[in-house]
């Protein structure tokens, strides 16, 4: 099933997100200059005009490492990502984040698109 | 005995029998005529199988359930999309593909894996056909439970030798096989009757081996007797019921041909050089378009004379088999008449038709975005269109009373779609002066703008609002359908101008709903927002205890607020506000009646009332544009053709009766001086519209014919001039 995803998303300076510490949470980093915390409270960031706003763009879909796997295969052109990697494509034509860590795997999938992704990918 | 239905009748076949096996014993044959090979070289056995047209029988084993039909003996066969749902697709990632397990192809595989890599191997026995080679490269795979899309750093073909098929006259004859067909169907129990063979053999087939040169295949329908050019010189005709013909091999390198620059290696007997056959001088050379030698003759006399210009104009080798039958004999041709022998011509995917179904596995339609309010339209009995990239509703039953619900009373409209994007950083304010061409550093805090998007050229390509939230940092908003290539065009240009700024795009995160009409402000109040707000500024606040940054605007002509909130509490506060907005009499809206409220408006939706080249002067928005900045994107083409005459603009007219159609022409004297944009029969201030209108002799015309009926131009806007609505 699709879960909410309560999280953070931070824009800040490249080697301020280099540096921040998400402790037992899990940080995704997007891009160079922007990361996404899975977890509500906001982590330190030393940047001062860093932009850290609570963030429900995205839904979780929980699953483990093979099935991950065996979905990608299925509806991704693009290779899974190594654990501890944040993959970020295509999945059955919709734009997703994918992230292998074994039985806590999960596909991040942004909102706009839960339907399509239940029709597409669930059903 | 099991059976299987060939043209509505019962067909025996044995265990392991293809199709054409079975077809063959019987009696039957699923073409007219031509050599077949068995190899899914040729398209000499081709039909519909199971509803799919185009099948190479040869390759398909027969159960009790196939279906065959011969393809029409004229014209073409009815294509169709490839059975009932879709083809799955699986994608693979290896180092080396290797296609083709013969000898060479499993030892190349075991070589690859004893080297480290990852193999992925296609085998033909196993039901698996190499239909292409993509750049990348990309092996696709037909399997018999769907595609295979195979992305490696190296492919190896090993796909053997097919077998050389005559050119002659009467080659599309049946009882012409080549030897692995025969031996094929010797070994199946398929009596061939009396058998000639050219070439050289085992003489397992009982067959009678002639030697010397085939010059001519006779027979009316099937082969009765060969002409045979000696070596001695002498010509002799044997009679026979099936010609065999053994006279050589050719590499099986369609698949090696497409590759272009790929890195594709070639093993066995597909890497061994061809030996041309004789260059043809009459016959059927490419059974795939039906080009006779003679065709080729003649685009030779009329200088084609290269093999790609051969292959272009007669179409031989365009074919599903890409040449496999006739490139030999062609470059043949070619080398016979001009010395070298030239260069094979390049082979296109697929070597074997595809249905639409599996050309399309793995593919998905481009998906249109939803709001979280989607449900909730749909529960009100929307009728939902896409617009922008997104779903959205054009009305819930009669666009009239929703206009009157935000013209009388107070109503709510779904604008998550709007793209809204953070800017902070100490450039902010300076990056998005050289933006914008409005001015930025002027907004206090809690103060929004109207801004037009204008790229190099001075043309307008989105719009939406700067809001200042403090000293440097800014909420900016975006059209609908142009908030994706707005954040590219803001991130391209902070990055080009290394400009200190952090870009966050908000647009999936949060929600917004356009709370509007004369009773807006009543109802914000009833949901717990009593905060005076003036025209175009911004607060956050909790509304329906739902927190929000609410902007006052108005795109409607009424006064509105714009609840942006996080998109996981749109449906909670879209009910709260509908709930106690109740008294009012609150109604959503959706975009038909917002079509035509903003018309009366006369405000300009971007790329609904703009053209690729629209100039802020051109619509009319000189207003929005300072040119006594120093600096911002277009600035510089705006001043070079501000003292241009204006050749055309977005006009505003009135008219009489019913709304014309958008995209309507207006005529002035029988000449068409311009196109409608925008129309709306207004139930307040009549039929409007926004239109592109020619400038003529240096001047507007007052009015057109549009539709027939006469259309006066007037300045919009059309409702409310004053303002005093708006800013009630």
């Amino acid at each position: 099933m699709l879960e909410k995803l309560a999280a953070v998303r931070i824009t800040a300076l490249p080697e301020a997100l280099d540096v921040v510490d998400t402790g037992d949470l899990i940080g995704l980093r997007l891009s160079a200059d922007e990361l996404l915390q899975l977890g509500e409270e906001p982590p330190a960031v030393d940047d001062p005009h860093a932009i850290v706003e609570h963030d429900v763009a995205m839904l979780l879909h929980r699953m483990d490492e093979q099935e991950a796997r065996a979905l990608m295969r299925i509806h991704a052109a693009w290779p899974p990502p190594p654990p501890g990697i944040v993959g970020q494509g295509s999945l059955a034509g919709l734009p997703v984040k994918v992230w292998l860590d074994g039985p806590d795997s999960f596909i991040l999938v942004p909102r706009p698109y839960e339907a399509d992704y239940r029709e597409r990918v669930m059903s | 005995m099991a059976t299987f239905t060939y043209d509505g009748r019962a067909v025996a076949y044995r265990k392991a029998d293809t199709v054409l096996t079975a077809l063959l014993r019987a009696g039957e044959r699923p073409s007219a005529g031509g050599c077949l090979c068995f190899g899914g070289d040729c398209p000499h056995c081709v039909a519909t199988v199971d509803g799919i047209s185009y099948v190479r029988t040869c390759q398909v084993l027969a159960s009790d359930t196939t279906e065959v039909s011969p393809h029409p003996p004229t014209g073409y066969p009815p294509l169709t999309a490839g059975g009932e749902g879709s083809v799955s697709a699986q994608h693979e990632f290896c180092d080396v593909v290797v296609i083709g397990q013969g000898r060479s192809g499993r030892a190349a595989a075991a070589a690859a894996a004893d080297d480290g890599h990852t193999v992925f191997s296609v085998d033909a026995a196993a039901g698996e056909e190499a239909v292409g080679i993509y750049p990348g490269p990309l092996a696709v795979v037909r399997t018999r439970t769907g595609m295979r899309l195979i992305e490696c750093d190296r492919v190896v073909v090993a796909t053997g030798t097919a077998e050389e098929h005559p050119v002659v006259p009467g080659n599309d004859l049946a009882g012409i096989y080549t030897l692995r067909a025969a031996e094929h169907l010797a070994g199946a129990g398929v009596d061939l009757g009396t058998i000639v063979v050219i070439g050289e053999t085992d003489g397992s087939l009982g067959e009678h081996v002639v030697e010397g040169e085939l010059r001519r295949i006779n027979g009316v329908g099937t082969v009765s007797s060969v002409d045979v050019a000696r070596p001695d010189g002498s010509k002799t005709e044997h009679e026979c019921t099936s010609l065999v013909v053994a006279t050589g091999r050719h590499p099986r390198d369609a698949l090696v041909r497409m590759a272009g620059v790929d890195p594709v290696e070639v093993v066995g007997s597909a890497a061994a050089p061809a030996r041309l056959p004789p260059a043809p001088t009459a016959g059927l050379l490419c059974p795939c378009a039906a080009a006779e030698v003679a065709d080729i003759e003649s685009v030779w006399e009329r200088g084609f004379r290269e093999i790609d210009l051969i292959k272009r104009s007669t179409l031989a080798g365009t074919g599903t088999c890409q040449g496999s039958v006739c490139l030999p004999h062609l470059r043949s041709f070619v080398a016979a008449r001009v010395g070298p022998v030239p260069d094979p011509f390049t082979a296109r995917p697929v070597t074997r038709q595809l249905t639409m179904a599996e050309a399309a596995a793995g593919e998905e339609l481009a998906p249109f975005r939803r709001t979280s309010l989607d449900p909730v339209h749909r529960e009100l009995g929307a009728t939902m269109d896409r617009f922008g990239g997104w779903w959205r509703p054009w009305n819930y039953g009669n666009h009239l009373d929703e206009y009157a619900a935000v013209r009388e009373r107070v109503s709510l409209g779904d604008v998550s779609t709007l793209g809204k994007m953070v800017v902070s950083g100490p450039d902010a304010t300076a990056f998005l002066e050289r933006l914008y061409p409005c001015h930025v550093a002027d907004l206090a805090p809690g103060q929004s703008r109207y801004a037009l998007l204008l790229d190099e050229r001075g043309y307008v390509f989105d719009d939406g609002l700067i809001c200042r939230e403090s000293e440097d940092r800014y909420t900016l908003t975006f059209t609908s359908g142009g908030a994706s290539f707005a954040e590219m065009w803001v991130r391209d240009w902070a990055e080009g101008w290394a400009m200190d700024v952090r870009i966050q795009d908000r647009t999936m995160a949060m929600g917004a709903i356009n709370v509007t009409g004369p009773r807006s402000t009543e109802l914000l109040a009833a949901a717990g927002f009593r905060e005076p707000l003036g025209y175009m500024r911004h607060t956050k606040a909790t509304v329906a205890g739902v927190p929000c940054q609410v902007f006052r605007l108005s795109f409607t002509g009424e006064a509105s607020y714009e609840l942006h909130h996080p998109a996981d509490r749109s449906v909670e506060l879209w009910y709260a506000l509908a709930e106690r907005g109740e008294s009012f009499g609150v109604a959503p809206h959706g975009l038909q009646a917002l079509f035509g409220l903003r018309l009366e408006k006369g405000h300009v939706i971007v790329g609904m009332d703009t053209d690729f080249d629209s100039t802020p002067r051109r619509i009319a928005h000189d207003w929005a544009v300072k040119m006594d900045k120093p600096e911002f994107i277009g600035r510089t083409s705006l001043e070079r053709t501000a003292s241009l005459p204006l050749d055309r603009v977005l006009a505003g007219f009135t008219m009489d009766g019913p709304a014309p159609m958008e995209g309507e022409v207006m005529y002035l004297d029988g000449q068409l001086v311009g196109y409608t944009t925008s129309t709306f029969a207004s139930p307040k201030v009549g039929t409007v519209l926004l239109g592109w209108l020619d400038v003529i002799d240096g001047s507007l015309p007052t009015s057109v014919l549009i539709d027939g009926r006469t259309a006066t131009r007037a300045r919009p806007p059309f409702y409310d001039p004053s303002g005093a609505r708006t800013r009630a």
